[in-house]
């Protein structure tokens, strides 16, 4: 226990540096790209940009909801990733600022928003939380929210560097409520941004299955950062394959989860065959949209599954991280199925929602990066990594 | 485990107090845990299981009079076909939960702190099990045909109904029961062998030894009893999950509004593994005074089981909150008034006790204080009981005595014989965890050998 972890021995390699060149020049471009077809074809763009907003939103957002589980649990298999999850729910804000532009665009993408809505009955008994200013108004709550909590927790992490172990337990305290309200309010932003597309539907496991798909985004966001940190200096000897393991559990299980409440949503829909509720499933299975979504289940349920029941593989970093790059690309299309056929009657694609994908992805790697090299990339004053590295 | 691991993982519980006593050995170990089976009667034993007897035969006459006259004596009627059979029914298999979920998941995540109270909870499991099966068996009315509900080729051709979650639920519910079984079962043998070897009668020698199958300690008989142990749990953690949403489907495939939410899997199996450990923490906390357990159920073990009631509380919270927005949020009629009519209606005491007991008392398990305080995690646990209770009973009675249309709706009280049931089903439960914790070790002597000091210096496996 002789062996002091200092910050400095920590410090972010410098490779980073061109990951984040890299990501802005990709980022850039592609926003370049995508601001042109606004000018070509704006509905489609603002439907566009909404999946590719939503699908790096969320691996933010699970972030911040995985540092405080890590908080919560003491888990050693995230406190070693800890640096990279806080980085990213301290880009929470950038996310905010990267939904403004909707504001030109809400009938574009929200349904109630538009005139013809006034007559619709229906919309008009949920109008007293279905309205543009009540909309807006959560939208900056939960920010604020999540932006605080993000904040709140980065700093007293940094504190605990500078060796006040206090913030150990207040952190911890920070954590408890916090998640609570975490899943709360992920629900509602939920019900709001995907959920109110098709206005007449409404699920009330939608929430649960968001923010598991948020956990389950995160964790594949961490193994492909873990397996990029593996790789050199400083941390090559502290990821080992036990953490990969950890992550690779984690992700089957969420794998199995993801499974588990499409199907409850399903079955209970399906058995109870009520046209209010079946309409969501009958717009995804009539125009092309079956041959999309049959296959979806195959691919994000039944083919991870498989690969993922091998211990070994998922004791190898190299393939690990093949698998969670396939389903963060499952993830893209389990998101666009949820949106997309609310939009679109029939099976559609357009070259804007991969360009508004890579936009908000690059610019957003940029920000992340930036965050990443700000500290040490490992909270080297925490007791519980200063007790596992001492033997590791 | 390697030595290594277990090292780090004793040093990462950072002077938290243990899950075992610190001056505990191997021989200690066995000498407690056999000495509650081998040492004398106590009083408070024979008091526990006359209570629990007399209730089974108060559960015994309930049920001769219900055979003698048919399900009518029950406060059955047409819009409540189903009343306390089904809350029951769901009562107790949610109960069983906590100890698929200690024993299988627990086990998987490495969680030490299982390894006390694990027996017990499977043993609870098969119990509560035992118990909720014989509600659906005998509210068909004819429990000699209840074999009907299995698909077998008969000359009648009659098949289940397949497309009906009550045959869904026969298959969970056998599947259910057979694992447990057979999990509690394999986990036992070491500690029969330690019996039969501890033994001093012939006869009680035989009969333990019968069941250890003949148990050494050979090195190929703990590889095998691993790798069993293992896999069963791997097969025991997806029905932890399965059983329950099985048993919300009962409700939720069904069109009635109060029923028909999708959120109805996830927040019944929260629900379940909720009451489960309500319930695992009625019990053990009584019986950790009466037989001196303190060293094996530390405070730790009851502070963790106060965080997992804390977290499944909160879901369930979660769960009903969702209800009343989304009853407001689907600007349906049916929908509003069923929330209304829980919050409002003639059955309102029974939704505000479901509040009180479910989501607010159990706040409590926020403060360390009350966490590791047997007191008040009893104090917690007796109100989940009785929440869990309740909730099944809002679902059911709410929604079906007043559902569309205003000229089918009734009301639904239960009869004394549906409580005579009820209180002998308890009898029945309690009954059995009397004369388990006499005739079985109550806790895994096994197991607890290999977290003790010594046992785990010499590179305990698991």
């Amino acid at each position: 226990m002789s062996q002091v972890y200092e910050a400095s021995r920590y410090q972010p390699p410098s490779a980073l540096d061109g990951v984040q060149t890299k990501a802005l020049i990709v980022g850039v471009v592609a926003a370049a790209i995508s601001i042109a077809g606004f000018f070509l074809d704006r509905t489609q763009f603002f439907q566009s940009y909404l999946v590719g907003w939503i699908f790096w939103f969320v691996i933010a957002l699970g972030c911040l909801g995985w540092t405080m589980i890590q908080h919560l649990t003491g888990g050693l298999w995230a406190l070693v990733l800890r640096r990279v999850l806080e980085a990213a729910a301290r880009t929470l804000p950038f996310f905010g600022l990267l939904f403004l532009p909707f504001v030109f665009g809400m009938e574009e993408v929200w349904s109630w928003t538009r005139p013809e809505a006034a007559n619709d009955p229906l919309i008009q008994e949920k109008v007293g939380y279905l309205n543009q200013p009540f909309f807006w108004g959560r939208f900056a709550f939960y920010f604020v929210f999540w932006t605080v909590l993000a904040f709140l927790l980065s700093r007293n992490s940094a504190k605990q560097d500078e060796g006040d172990e206090k913030v150990t337990v207040r952190m911890r305290m920070i954590s408890g409520p916090g998640i609570v309200l975490f899943v709360l309010i992920g629900s509602f932003a939920s019900f709001d941004w995907l959920m109110s597309l098709e206005p007449h539907w409404f699920s009330s496991l939608f929430g649960f299955y968001f923010i598991s798909s948020t956990a389950l985004a995160a964790m594949l966001f961490m193994i492909v950062c873990a397996w990029w940190l593996h790789r050199q200096q400083p941390l090559d000897d502290v990821l080992t394959k036990r953490h990969f393991h950890d992550y690779g559990k984690f992700t089957l299980a969420l794998v199995m989860f993801w499974a588990y409440m499409t199907l409850s949503q399903f079955l209970i829909t399906w058995s109870g065959h009520i046209p209010e509720f079946t309409q969501w499933y009958d717009a995804r299975n009539t125009g092309g949209w079956k041959s999309y979504t049959v296959p979806l289940i195959v691919l994000h349920f039944f083919v991870p599954f498989l690969i993922l029941l091998s211990a070994s593989l998922k004791k190898q970093p190299s393939k690990l991280v093949l698998v969670a790059l396939y389903m963060l690309v499952m993830r893209f299309f389990d998101l666009y199925w949820q949106a997309a056929p609310n939009w679109h009657e029939t099976l559609t694609f357009h070259w804007l929602d991969v360009t508004t994908l890579v936009a908000v992805g690059g610019l957003w790697l940029f920000v992340f990066v930036r965050e990443l090299k700000r500290r040490a990339l490992l909270p080297v004053g925490d007791p519980y990594l200063k007790e596992v590295l001492g033997h590791v | 485990m390697s030595l290594l691991e277990v090292d780090v993982k004793n040093r990462a519980n950072l002077g938290k107090p243990d899950f075992i006593a610190q001056d505990e050995t191997p021989e200690s170990v066995t000498e407690s845990i056999s000495g509650v089976i081998y040492g004398k009667t106590y009083l408070w034993w024979i008091v526990g299981l006359a209570v629990g007897s007399s209730l089974l035969g108060i559960g015994g006459i309930g049920l001769f009079w219900l055979l003698a006259k048919g399900t009518g004596v029950w406060g059955l009627n047409m819009p409540v076909a189903w009343g306390f059979a089904i809350i029951n029914f769901v009562w107790w298999i949610g109960i069983g939960h906590a100890g698929t979920l200690i024993s299988a998941i627990l086990l998987l995540l490495n969680q030490q702190w299982r390894t006390s109270i694990n027996r017990f909870a499977e043993a609870m499991t098969l119990f509560a099990v035992a118990c909720a099966g014989l509600f659906p068996i005998f509210h068909t009315g004819r429990p000699w045909l209840a074999y009907w509900m299995l698909p077998y080729p008969n000359t009648m051709r009659v098949w289940p109904q397949f497309r009906s979650p009550l045959i869904w639920d026969v298959f969970a519910v056998s599947t259910y029961a057979t694992i447990s079984l057979v999990f509690w079962y394999v986990g036992l043998v070491p500690d029969l062998a330690t019996m039969r070897d501890k033994a001093k009668n012939m006869v009680v020698k035989r009969i333990y030894g019968l069941g250890a199958l003949g148990w050494r300690g050979a090195a190929d008989h703990w590889h095998n009893y691993e790798k069993a142990y293992l896999l069963l749990a791997g097969l025991s953690t997806p029905l932890v999950l399965s059983v329950h949403s099985v048993v919300s489907f009962d409700f939720a495939v069904a069109q009635l509004p109060g029923w028909h939410a999708t959120i109805f899997p996830p927040y019944f199996v929260a629900g379940a593994i909720y009451a489960g450990f309500a319930m695992v923490l009625t019990l053990m906390i009584p019986l950790r005074a009466l037989f001196n357990l303190h060293a094996y159920i530390t405070e730790r073990h009851l502070e963790n089981m106060g965080k997992v009631m804390l977290t499944t509380g909160l879901i369930v919270s979660y769960g009903y909150f969702t209800e009343i927005f989304m009853a407001w949020y689907s600007g349906n009629t049916f929908e509003r008034f069923m929330m209304y009519n829980r919050m409002f209606g003639p059955y309102l005491y029974g939704y505000w006790a479901l509040i009180l007991c479910n989501v607010l008392v159990p706040q409590l398990m926020w403060f360390k204080r009350f966490r590791t305080s047997a007191f008040w995690l009893f104090f917690v646990s007796q109100f989940v009981n009785v929440g869990m209770w309740l909730e099944r009973y809002v679902i059911v009675a709410m929604t079906l005595t007043r559902d569309f249309l205003v000229g089918s709706w009734g009301t639904y009280h239960g009869t004394i014989w549906d409580w005579a049931v009820y209180l002998g089903t308890i009898g029945l439960f309690l009954s059995l965890v009397f004369v388990f914790v006499r005739l079985l070790p109550a806790l895994s002597m096994t197991e607890l050998k290999m977290i003790s000091p010594e046992g785990k210096s010499a590179g305990g496996h698991h």
